[in-house]
C-alpha cells in the first residue's frame, strides 16, 4: 500500500502549480529500521502544493454568531467559539488532499483557563498592591519592586503559555490518523525569550534575527509527527542580509532626509556663499517671497526634510516589517524538514500587504457608514426636539460602536486568521511526502492534557 | 440492506493510505482490502469527524485516531443518511448542548452574584484592614492632583479668607469630635462654582464654593460635612479602590478580553459602580443623621441642602436614576426629612461668622 496518489479524489479548485524544484538529497531516514518495512523510495520525490480551502462558505457566519454569543454571555461562549474556529481552520488545510483534523475540546481549554487563572491571580494581586494600594511615598521601593516583579512574572507567563498552548494545539492535530506532538519545556522557552530580548538593546537590534531563528529552532526541533522529528536549520546569519536590508529601508531614507535637512539648515542659517541654490529654490517655490530671503528658505526646507525624516523613522519600522517577515517565513520554511520531507514557500510580502489593505478598507468603510448614520440620526433628533436630548449621542453611538466592533471581529477572523493562514498554506510546496510512509504514531502519556493556557485568553492568534 | 463502496482507511498507527472497500451492515461497519478484513467498527461506537468539503470522515471510539475517509459522492450521501443520528465527536451526546447552556447560565448567575454581593462584601471587609498611615500617604499623593484638577487655570484655588476659615474651623471642630474619625480630618473649600463636596482618601474633605453659595443655614452645611465625614469614617475611598481593582480583575481577567467586550465592561463597570455608590451614599446619610443628633442639630437640614443643590443641576429623570451615583434625591430627601426635628436657634456661630463662611471665596 504505497500508493500516495488517491483515486477518486475530486480535483481541488484554484490549486497553484507546485514550485519547480530539483529534488533534494534524501536525509538519513533511509537507514530507519523498525516494525514496518522501509517504504521503497521512488526515484523522484513527489512535489505537491499544500492546499487551503477558502471557497467553502461558513467562516463569516461562524464569526458573526461566535462574536455575538461571546458578547451576550460576557465571554463565556468564547471557549466554544475558539474550538469551532480551530476545527474549521484545521479541516480546511490539506497536504496531498488529506485534510488536517483538530481533536481538542471545550473542556480541555476550560481546564487550561482555570490553571492560568490560578497562576495569574497572585500576579494580578501583586500588581494591584504595587500600583494602587501601597502609597508610593512611604513604600516607594517596595511598591516599585512589586510592580516590577508582577510585570516580569506576567511576561514570563505569556512566553510560557504561548509555548504550552502551541504544545496543546500541536498535540490535538491529526493527519492521516497520526498525531503531531511537541516536546521541550515552556520554562526553557520563556527563559530563552528573556535572554534574547535582554540582548536586543545591547546589540542595537542586530540580535533580533538570531533571537527569532533560535526560538524557531527550539519550537520546530521539538515538534514531532508520530515518531518523526521536525528539524529546523533556521539561521540568524542567513537572515542577516534580509535584516540589514530591512534596517536600510528604515534608516536609509531617514538618514538621507536628515542629511538634506542638515545641509539646508546650514546653508540657510550659516553659510553665506553657497546659498545661491536656495535663492533659486525660493524664487521657484515663492517661499522666499513670503518669508523673506534665502535664510528663511533654508530653514523651511531644512525643517521640512527633518520632519519628513522623523515621520519615516516612526512609520517605516511597521510599514516595512512585513517584507522582513515574508523573507523570514520563506527562509524558515525552506530550512525545515521532517523525516526527509522538505518544504518550500513562495509567500511574498505583497500577500501581507493585500491582507492589511483589505482589512483597512473594511474598517474604513464600517467607520464611515457608522459615522454617517449616527450623524444623520443625531442631527434629525436635535431638529425634532431642541431640548432634553443630552443622552441621545450615547444611546445612538453606543450600539453603533458595538456594531463596528462586531464587524471588525468578523473581519479579523475572515481576513486575517482564515485569509492569511490560507495564503501561508497555499504558497507552501511539500517535497517527498511519501517519505513519511514509515512513520509510527506515538501513543505515550505525554498528552498535553488541557494545558492550553492561552486559549481562554487572547494570547496568541489562534 | 448493506451500503457498500470504496473508501480510504488510516489505521491510526501509520499515515499509510489503505484503499479499502467498506460495508455498513445492521450493527457494524466492516473495512476490507484485498488481504482481508482490516477492521470492524460496531455501529454504536461509530463517530463522525471533521472533514474537508464533500468528504465524510468516520472513526471508532475503540480505535483511537483510526480514520475512514469517504469521498465517493454516492457513498457519502447514503452513509450520511444512514448515520444521521451518530454523534459528531467522541462521547458527544445530544444533551451536551443543554448542559453547556445550563453551565453558561450558571456562570453568568455566579458572575452576577459576585459583582453585586461578593466584591462589595470583600471590599468592605478589606478596607478596615488597610493601615491608616497607608491611607494618609495615599491621600497626600492624591490631594494635590485633585486640587490642581479642580482649580485648573484659576488663581488661589483653595479659598483661605481668614475670617471664613476660622468660622469654618469652629463649625467643623464640633462635628469632627462627634464623628470621631480614625484619622485627622482637613476641610478645605475649593473655588469652583459647582455645588458638590468630596471625601478624598486620607481624611481630606473638599467643599466646592458652588456648594457654599447654595446652603442656606449652618445646619445645612453641617449636614453636608457630616455626610462626608461618614465617607471618611467608613473609609469609602479605600473601599472604592479595592472594589475597582476587584471589578477590573473580574471583567478583565476572568471574563477575558475578547473583541466587543470593552464596551460591555465599561457599561457593566458604570452600572455596578453606580449601584455600589448608592449603598455607600445611603450609609453616609445615615451616619450624618447620627452625628447631627449627637451634637443636637437638625438631621433634616441635609435634606434641605440636597433640595437646594438639585434645584440647580440638570435632572437625569426617573428613567436614568440608575445611572446616577447618588440615590435619587427625592428618596434621600424623604428619608432625611423623616428625621427632621425642631432645634434651638444657632448658638455656636454668630451671624458675622456665618457670613464669613459664605464669603470665604469672595
Amino acid at each position: 500500500m504505497n500508493d500516495w496518489s488517491q483515486p477518486g479524489l475530486p480535483p481541488l479548485p484554484n490549486q497553484r502549480p507546485p514550485l519547480p524544484l530539483v529534488p533534494p538529497q534524501r536525509g538519513g531516514d533511509a537507514a530507519w529500521t523498525g516494525a514496518w518495512a522501509p517504504v521503497p523510495m521512488p526515484a523522484v520525490l513527489s512535489v505537491e502544493r499544500a492546499y487551503f480551502d477558502i471557497d467553502t462558505p461558513g467562516v463569516v457566519a461562524m464569526a458573526i454568531w461566535g462574536s455575538l454569543l461571546s458578547f451576550l454571555t460576557l465571554g463565556i461562549y468564547r471557549f466554544w467559539f475558539t474550538v469551532n474556529v480551530r476545527r474549521d481552520l484545521w479541516r480546511r488545510a490539506m497536504f496531498a488532499g488529506s485534510s488536517f483534523e483538530y481533536t481538542g475540546t471545550v473542556w480541555e481549554i476550560f481546564k487550561g483557563f482555570l490553571v492560568a487563572l490560578i497562576i495569574l491571580a497572585p500576579i494580578w494581586a501583586l500588581y494591584t498592591l504595587g500600583t494602587a494600594l501601597l502609597p508610593s511615598r512611604q513604600y516607594g521601593e517596595v511598591a516599585g519592586l512589586m510592580t516590577f516583579v508582577a510585570v516580569i512574572a506576567f511576561l514570563f507567563f505569556i512566553y510560557f503559555a504561548t509555548y504550552r498552548a502551541r504544545r496543546y494545539r500541536v498535540s490535538r492535530t491529526l493527519w492521516r490518523g497520526v498525531r503531531f506532538h511537541q516536546t521541550g519545556s515552556g520554562v526553557a522557552y520563556a527563559l530563552m525569550n528573556f535572554g534574547w530580548w535582554l540582548l536586543v538593546p545591547f546589540s542595537c537590534g542586530v540580535s533580533i534575527p538570531f533571537a527569532r531563528a533560535s526560538l524557531e529552532r527550539y519550537r520546530m526541533n521539538n515538534t514531532w509527527f508520530g515518531d518523526k522529528r521536525f528539524q529546523s536549520q533556521a539561521s540568524g546569519s542567513a537572515m542577516m542580509p534580509g535584516f540589514l536590508s530591512y534596517l536600510g529601508l528604515v534608516l536609509g531614507p531617514s538618514l538621507l532626509l536628515a542629511l538634506l535637512g542638515g545641509v539646508a539648515l546650514a546653508m540657510g542659517v550659516g553659510v553665506q556663499h553657497v546659498g545661491e541654490i536656495f535663492d533659486e529654490l525660493s524664487r521657484m517655490t515663492k517661499i522666499g517671497s513670503t518669508v523673506g530671503d534665502r535664510h528663511a528658505a533654508g530653514i523651511v526646507f531644512g525643517f521640512g526634510f527633518l520632519i519628513l525624516a522623523a515621520i519615516w523613522l516612526c512609520l517605516a519600522p511597521f510599514v516595512c516589517w512585513p517584507i522582513y517577515c515574508a523573507w523570514e517565513w520563506r527562509s524558515f520554511t525552506e530550512r525545515m524538514s521532517v523525516g526527509g520531507v522538505k518544504f518550500r514557500s513562495d509567500f511574498s510580502a505583497w500577500e501581507f500587504y493585500t491582507t492589511y489593505l483589505v482589512f483597512l478598507a473594511i474598517m474604513t468603510g464600517l467607520l464611515m457608514a457608522v459615522s454617517m448614520v449616527s450623524g444623520v440620526v443625531i442631527g434629525l433628533a436635535y431638529l425634532a426636539h431642541a431640548k432634553d436630548n443630552s443622552f441621545l449621542p450615547i444611546i445612538v453611538v453606543g450600539p453603533l460602536y458595538l456594531l463596528v466592533l462586531w464587524g471588525l471581529s468578523v473581519a479579523r477572523l475572515k481576513v486575517f486568521l482564515f485569509g492569511l493562514t490560507g495564503k501561508l498554506i497555499r504558497t507552501t510546496t511539500v517535497i517527498g511526502l511519501e517519505l513519511l510512509g514509515d512513520t509510527l504514531s506515538r501513543r505515550d502519556k505525554v498528552g498535553a492534557l488541557g494545558d492550553d493556557f492561552s486559549g481562554g485568553f487572547d494570547i496568541g492568534a489562534i | 440492506m448493506e451500503i457498500r463502496g470504496p473508501a480510504t482507511y488510516y489505521d491510526g498507527l501509520t499515515p499509510r493510505v489503505h484503499d479499502v472497500a467498506i460495508a455498513l451492515g445492521v450493527d457494524a461497519l466492516t473495512i476490507r482490502d484485498l488481504d482481508g478484513t482490516l477492521a470492524t467498527w460496531p455501529l454504536p461506537r461509530l463517530i463522525k469527524l471533521d472533514a474537508r468539503r464533500g468528504e465524510l470522515r468516520l472513526g471508532s471510539v475503540d480505535q483511537p485516531d483510526g480514520r475512514l475517509e469517504i469521498r465517493d459522492p454516492r457513498l457519502v450521501r447514503e452513509l450520511s443518511a444512514a448515520l444521521r443520528d451518530q454523534p459528531k465527536t467522541p462521547g458527544a451526546k445530544r444533551s451536551r448542548g443543554l448542559v453547556a447552556g445550563g453551565l453558561v447560565l450558571a456562570a453568568l448567575a455566579s458572575v452576577g452574584v459576585l459583582v453585586v454581593f461578593g466584591i462589595p462584601a470583600v471590599a468592605a471587609k478589606l478596607a478596615p484592614l488597610v493601615p491608616i498611615n497607608w491611607e494618609i500617604s495615599i491621600g497626600e499623593e492624591v490631594k494635590p492632583q485633585i486640587v490642581d484638577m479642580l482649580g485648573k487655570g484659576r488663581q488661589r484655588t483653595v479659598c483661605d479668607d481668614a475670617a471664613g476659615a476660622a468660622a469654618l474651623a469652629k463649625l467643623s471642630a464640633e462635628l469632627v469630635e462627634a464623628a470621631d474619625p480614625p484619622l485627622p480630618v482637613q476641610i478645605e473649600v475649593i473655588r469652583l462654582p459647582v455645588p458638590n463636596a468630596f471625601a478624598l482618601p486620607g481624611g481630606t474633605i473638599l467643599v466646592l464654593s458652588g456648594l457654599i453659595d447654595k446652603v442656606a443655614t449652618p445646619d445645612e452645611l453641617r449636614g453636608i460635612l457630616a455626610h462626608e465625614l461618614g465617607h471618611v469614617v467608613h473609609r469609602d475611598a479605600i473601599r472604592h479602590v479595592i472594589e475597582t481593582a476587584g471589578l477590573s480583575a473580574l471583567f478583565g481577567l476572568v471574563l477575558g478580553d475578547y473583541s466587543g467586550s470593552t464596551i460591555a465592561v465599561l457599561t457593566g463597570r458604570t452600572l455596578v459602580d453606580a449601584g455600589y455608590s448608592r449603598g455607600i451614599e445611603a450609609a453616609a446619610d445615615a451616619f450624618a443623621v447620627t452625628v447631627m443628633k449627637r451634637i443636637g442639630r437638625d438631621p433634616g437640614a441635609l435634606g434641605d441642602a440636597l433640595n437646594h443643590i438639585t434645584g440647580s443641576t440638570p435632572n437625569f429623570g426617573e428613567s436614568l436614576a440608575w445611572l446616577s451615583t447618588h440615590p435619587s434625591t427625592p428618596d434621600r430627601v424623604a428619608k432625611l426629612k423623616a428625621e427632621a426635628r425642631a432645634v434651638p436657634p444657632e448658638t455656636l456661630l454668630s451671624q458675622t461668622e456665618w457670613a464669613g463662611i459664605k464669603a470665604i471665596c469672595k
